[in-house]
C-alpha cells in the first residue's frame, strides 16, 4: 500500500538532494578537510600529503587534505631525470582501474563546483558534433601540457608544471582564492602579475562558461578525465549495459550531458542519468549495489515499462540495508575522524623561535629596517661555515630557493648573475637552499645549473628556519636584501628582476637616488599646482617636502569623504601637529559654486590646506584614481609616495603609516 | 497557470540572468585587466577592494538572480523536458543491414567513409608532424639550448604552445568536417537501406546480435594485471623516493600552479 505523505514530504521527496550531490559534498568535504587552514591561510603540512586524492584539488588549496595527482603528476615528470614517477603512475593506475571516470562523475570537487553552476538558471548550450570534436582537446592538453612541457624541462633540471601554470582553474580558484582571501598572506599579493591575471581571466571564463555549458572543464580541458577515461571500460566502478536488453532507442545519450557515444565510454563521468531514463532498465551501476543500487542515484526515474523492482520506494532486502547502515557508519566515522586529525591534532609546523637575546641585540629583527639576524650557514660542497655578518660592508642579497621551484631556479639562471655581473664585488649572493632536503644531489644540481656563478650556495641551518625567520611562509622564492651594515633594506617575495634588485641596490648605494617622478607607491610624487580656496594664491605638494603630506582627493558628494574630513582627518592633525600636512583637494567636475562656503560651514577650525585639482580630475588620475573617491596619497618627508589609500580610511590606520614614516 | 505561461517566464528570467551573467564576467576580466595595466605589483587589496566596489552593484544583481532563479523554479515549476533520443547510427545500420542483406550501393557509401578517415588520418598525423619534431628536438643534443633559452622561457613556452595548438584547432576542424561528411554518407547508406526494405520487406528477419553482458574474462585478466602493475609501481615509487617527491611539491605552496608566478 501506497505510503501517504504530507504536502511538505511530496515537496521534499521532489527536491531533496540526490544521492550523488551527497557524494559528491562529501567527497568534496573529505578532500579539504583541513578547514582550519581557509582562516590561519597556511597549507597543510602533515604526512597525508604524500598521497593523492582522486579528483582536482590543488595542493596549494589552505583545505587541501592530501595532493593532487594532476600536479603531483607533472611534478613526477619534471623530475624524472632524477627518478621515474612509478609512484604516480602507480597511484593513477589503480585510482583508474577502481573507478574509472566516476570520479568525475562524484568525487571531484570541481566537477561539483560546475554542476552547481550549470545549475543557475539560464538557457543552456545543448552538445552538439562541434562539442564531441572539441572533447578531444583534453587530450591535446594532457600530451602538451602534462607530458611534455615537464619531461622537456627536465631535461634542463628546470620544473616546470605546464598545466598547472597555464591552465589550471582548480589552483587559481581554490588555491590562489583560498590563500589571497586571508589578511595573513597580503604579502602574496605582490607577487601577482601577469601569470595570475591569465589565470584569472581563464578562470572566469570558465565558471561564467559552466553556468551555460555543462561541465565545460571536464568536458574540453580537463586532463586528469582524459587519464580516468582511457580506464572506463574496464573500471570496476561506472556504468554499464546488459545488452540483451537494449534497444537502442537512444534515450539514454539523448539524455547524457556529456559528449558519449555509447553509455560507459570515455566520456561518460557515470552520473547515473542514463540509468534513470533508460525504458528497459538496461543500465545500471558495476560493482556492490550497498551504496548505489540501479535507478537510485539521480532522483526521478522513468517507471514506464520498467520493472519497478529497481526503482526507490521498493523495500531493500534486509541484508543491502544493513551493510548499507555499515557503510554510512564507517562513512561518517571517516569524516569525523578527518575533520578532528586536520582541525584539532594535527599542529602546523613551528615556525622557527628568533635567536635568545644574548645572541642578538635589540635591534635584531626579520623585518625591514631592523638588523639582519646573524646566522650561521653549511655551503654546500665545502665543509666550512658562513655566517651573514661576515659579508658587512658589501650590499648582501640573501635568497631563498629550493630545487623543485622553478621560479627560483629561473631568477638564479637569469635575473641574479646579471646582477653579479653589474655590481661585481660590490655585493655578495647568498643563494640559501631552505627546504627539507629530500634529495641528496643538490650538489650536483648547483654543479649543472650554476657551474660559473660566483654566488655563494648555502643551506639553512634546521631546514627552513632562516627562511622563517626574515619572513618566509611558504612560499618560494623570497629575496632580502640587506645593506652594507647588514640592515634589511627590502624583504621581495615571489621571483624578482634585474631591473628591481638594481633599483633597490642603487637606492642603498645612494641615499638619495634620483627618481623620476610618478603616481605609484616608492615613486617621487608628481608635482603639481593646485588653486587654493578662499585665497587667490597656488600650492603644491612639493612646498610641504620636510613634513609627511596626506593628499586627500574629496569632492562635495562624496558623503565618505567628507565624513572622513570631518572625523579622522582632525584627530590625525591633533596627534601629530606641525609634523604633517594635510591637502584636501577638491578633485571632481565642480557642479556646486559654493564649495568655498560648504568649507567654511562644514571644516571651520580645520587647519586643512583646501585646494582644487586645476583640471577637474587630473591630478587625482595622476596619482592613481579612477571613479571612486575618496582617495588619499601619503608622502613622506622627501616627496615620495608612500602608501595610496582607496576609499575610506581611519585615524588608526593613517596614524599607523605616518608612525612608520617617522620611524625612518 | 498554464505550461505555455511558465515556459514564457522561465525563458525570459533566464535570458536576462544569461545576459547579466555574461556582462559580469566581461566586468570581472576588465577589473583584473584594469589592475594588471596600471603598474607592476598593482595587486593589493585596496587596487582589487576598488575594482570590485565598481561591480559590486552588478555582482548583488547576478547574486539575487540565482536566488530567485532557485525560488522561480520551487514557486513556479516547469514539467520536465524530455531530450530527443540520439541513435547511434552505426547501430542502427547494423540492425537494417541485418534485415535488409547486403546492398552493393551501400558498400560505395561504407568505402566512400573508410576514404574520409584515411584522408582525414592521413592529413592529421602529417600536420602534427612538425610540433611532434619540434617536441622532440630538445632530447636531441645542442638542439636544447637553441630552442628553449632561460632567458626567455616564457617567450619559448607561447611559442611552443601555439605551434602545437595550431595544427591540433587544425585538426579538430578536420575532424568535424570528416564527422559531417560520415555521417551524410550514414545518412545515404541507411536510406539504401529503408528502400530496399520498402520494396521487399520480408527479405531477411531480424538477427540477434546481442552479446550477454557478463565481463569476459580477459577483462578480468587486464584488470588483475593493472592491479599488480600499480601496487608493484606504488611500492617502488614508496622506494625510489617517489612519495617523497610528491611529500615535498605538495607541502610548499607552489605559487606557480596558483597563478603567483
Amino acid at each position: 500500500m501506497e505510503k501517504k505523505r504530507t504536502k511538505f514530504g511530496t515537496w521534499w521527496q521532489a527536491h531533496k538532494p540526490t544521492k550523488r550531490r551527497i557524494i559528491q559534498l562529501y567527497a568534496a568535504l573529505l578532500t579539504n578537510a583541513n578547514i582550519k587552514g581557509f582562516f590561519s591561510g597556511k597549507i597543510y603540512q602533515g604526512g597525508a600529503k604524500n598521497m593523492c586524492v582522486p579528483g582536482m584539488n590543488c595542493y596549494s588549496c589552505p583545505g587541501a587534505a592530501a595532493s593532487c595527482p594532476l600536479g603531483a603528476l607533472q611534478n613526477a615528470l619534471g623530475s624524472s631525470n632524477a627518478r621515474l614517477p612509478f609512484y604516480v603512475f602507480g597511484i593513477l593506475m589503480l585510482f583508474g582501474l577502481m573507478f574509472g571516470r566516476f570520479i568525475c562523475g562524484f568525487l571531484c570537487p570541481f566537477g561539483l563546483i560546475q554542476d552547481l553552476l550549470h545549475k543557475i538558471k539560464t538557457p543552456k548550450i545543448k552538445k552538439n558534433r562541434f562539442t564531441r570534436i572539441l572533447s578531444y582537446l583534453k587530450y591535446v592538453i594532457l600530451v602538451v601540457f602534462v607530458i611534455l612541457m615537464p619531461l622537456i624541462y627536465s631535461t634542463m633540471s628546470f620544473p616546470m608544471p605546464g598545466f598547472c601554470k597555464y591552465i589550471c582553474p582548480s589552483g587559481t580558484l581554490l588555491g590562489a582564492g583560498g590563500l589571497l582571501s586571508n589578511s595573513a598572506n597580503e604579502k602574496m599579493l605582490s607577487m601577482l602579475g601577469p601569470l595570475f591575471t591569465w589565470k584569472f581571466v581563464l578562470l572566469v571564463i570558465l565558471i561564467v562558461g559552466a553556468v551555460f555549458i555543462y561541465r565545460i572543464f571536464c568536458r574540453f580541458l580537463c586532463p586528469l578525465g582524459a587519464i580516468y577515461g582511457f580506464f572506463n571500460k574496464i573500471s570496476l566502478l561506472g556504468i554499464k549495459v546488459d545488452k540483451p536488453k537494449c534497444t537502442d532507442c537512444g534515450l539514454c545519450v539523448g539524455h547524457c550531458d556529456m559528449d558519449v557515444l555509447h553509455v560507459g565510454d570515455h566520456e561518460c563521468i557515470s552520473c547515473g542519468k542514463c540509468v534513470n531514463v533508460c525504458p528497459t532498465g538496461a543500465i545500471s551501476y558495476k560493482g556492490p549495489k550497498i551504496l548505489l543500487a540501479p535507478n537510485e542515484v539521480g532522483g526521478r526515474p522513468n517507471t514506464k515499462n520498467v520493472d519497478p523492482v529497481d526503482y526507490p520506494g521498493t523495500p531493500l532486502p534486509k541484508k543491502t540495508k544493513i551493510a548499507r547502515s555499515i557503510v554510512a557508519g564507517v562513512m561518517i566515522v571517516a569524516m569525523v575522524a578527518s575533520l578532528v586529525y586536520y582541525n584539532f591534532i594535527h599542529k602546523d609546523p613551528v615556525t622557527a623561535k628568533p635567536p635568545s637575546s644574548s645572541q642578538t641585540g635589540p635591534e635584531v629583527g626579520g623585518e625591514v629596517g631592523d638588523l639582519c639576524y646573524d646566522y650561521e650557514l653549511d655551503v654546500y660542497g665545502q665543509d666550512e661555515n658562513i655566517k651573514i655578518s661576515d659579508f658587512r660592508g658589501k650590499v648582501t642579497l640573501v635568497n631563498f630557493w629550493y630545487i623543485y621551484c622553478s621560479s627560483c631556479v629561473k631568477e638564479l639562471e637569469t635575473e641574479f648573475p646579471k646582477v653579479k655581473d653589474h655590481y661585481g664585488d660590490e655585493i655578495e649572493i647568498l643563494a640559501i637552499h631552505s627546504y627539507q632536503e629530500y634529495n641528496s644531489d643538490i650538489n650536483a644540481f648547483i654543479g649543472e645549473k650554476f657551474p660559473d656563478e660566483d654566488f655563494i650556495f648555502c643551506r639553512d641551518g634546521e631546514g627552513e628556519e632562516l627562511f622563517h625567520l626574515l619572513g618566509g611562509e611558504q612560499a618560494w622564492p623570497v629575496t632580502v636584501i640587506l645593506d652594507q651594515e647588514g640592515v634589511i633594506v627590502e624583504t621581495i617575495y615571489g621571483g624578482t628582476t634585474y631591473e628591481e634588485l638594481c633599483k633597490i641596490i642603487d637606492g642603498i648605494g645612494n641615499k638619495t637616488p634620483a627618481q623620476p617622478e610618478g603616481g605609484n607607491v616608492g615613486d617621487l610624487c608628481y608635482d603639481f599646482e593646485l588653486d587654493l580656496y578662499g585665497t587667490d594664491g597656488t600650492t603644491s605638494v612639493k612646498d610641504y617636502r620636510g613634513k609627511v603630506t596626506l593628499v586627500n582627493f574629496w569632492y562635495i558628494y562624496c558623503s565618505s569623504c567628507v565624513k572622513e574630513l570631518e572625523t579622522e582627518f582632525p584627530l590625525v592633525k591633533d596627534k601629530y601637529g606641525d609634523k604633517i600636512e594635510i591637502l584636501a583637494v577638491h578633485s571632481n567636475q565642480e557642479y556646486n559654486s559654493d564649495i568655498p562656503a560648504f568649507i567654511a560651514e562644514k571644516f571651520p577650525g580645520e587647519d586643512f590646506i583646501f585646494c582644487r585639482d586645476q583640471a577637474g580630475e587630473e591630478y587625482f588620475h595622476m596619482l592613481g584614481g579612477d571613479q571612486a573617491w575618496p582617495i588619499t596619497v601619503i608622502l613622506d618627508q622627501e616627496g615620495y609616495i608612500v602608501q595610496t589609500i582607496y576609499g575610506g580610511t581611519t585615524a588608526d590606520e593613517l596614524s599607523t603609516i605616518i608612525d612608520g614614516i617617522l620611524a625612518k | 497557470m498554464p505550461q505555455s505561461t511558465r515556459k514564457r517566464i522561465h525563458l525570459i528570467y533566464g535570458c536576462v540572468l544569461a545576459a547579466l551573467t555574461a556582462i559580469l564576467g566581461v566586468a570581472l576580466i576588465l577589473s583584473a585587466l584594469g589592475i594588471y595595466s596600471s603598474g607592476p605589483r598593482a595587486y593589493s587589496y585596496a587596487s582589487i577592494g576598488a575594482a570590485f566596489w565598481r561591480i559590486s552593484a552588478l555582482v548583488f544583481i547576478v547574486v539575487g538572480g540565482v536566488i530567485g532563479g532557485i525560488v522561480l523554479n520551487l514557486t513556479i515549476p516547469l514539467e520536465n523536458q524530455r531530450p530527443k533520443s540520439v541513435r547511434d547510427d552505426v547501430a542502427v545500420m547494423e540492425k537494417l543491414k541485418a534485415r535488409a542483406g547486403a546492398q552493393p550501393e551501400a558498400a560505395k557509401q561504407v568505402n566512400l567513409r573508410r576514404i574520409y578517415k584515411i584522408v582525414t588520418a592521413a592529413i592529421s598525423v602529417v600536420i602534427m608532424i612538425p610540433p611532434a619534431i619540434y617536441f622532440l628536438l630538445p632530447f636531441f643534443p645542442g638542439w636544447k639550448e637553441k630552442l628553449f633559452t632561460v632567458d626567455n622561457l616564457n617567450g619559448d613556452i607561447i611559442r611552443s604552445v601555439i605551434i602545437v595548438m595550431i595544427p591540433a584547432v587544425i585538426c579538430l576542424a578536420l575532424c568535424y568536417v570528416c564527422s559531417v561528411l560520415i555521417r551524410k554518407s550514414l545518412q545515404k547508406e541507411a536510406a539504401i537501406y529503408k528502400k530496399a526494405l520498402a520494396e521487399n520487406p520480408t527479405r531477411s528477419p531480424a538477427a540477434k546480435t546481442k552479446k550477454s553482458s557478463k565481463t569476459p574474462t580477459y577483462v578480468w585478466i587486464l584488470r588483475g594485471s593493472i592491479v599488480a602493475i600499480g601496487v608493484i609501481f606504488v611500492v617502488v615509487g614508496i622506494l625510489n623516493g617517489g612519495m617523497n617527491d610528491v611529500f615535498t611539491k605538495a607541502v610548499a605552496i607552489c605559487t606557480e600552479c596558483i597563478g603567483l608566478g
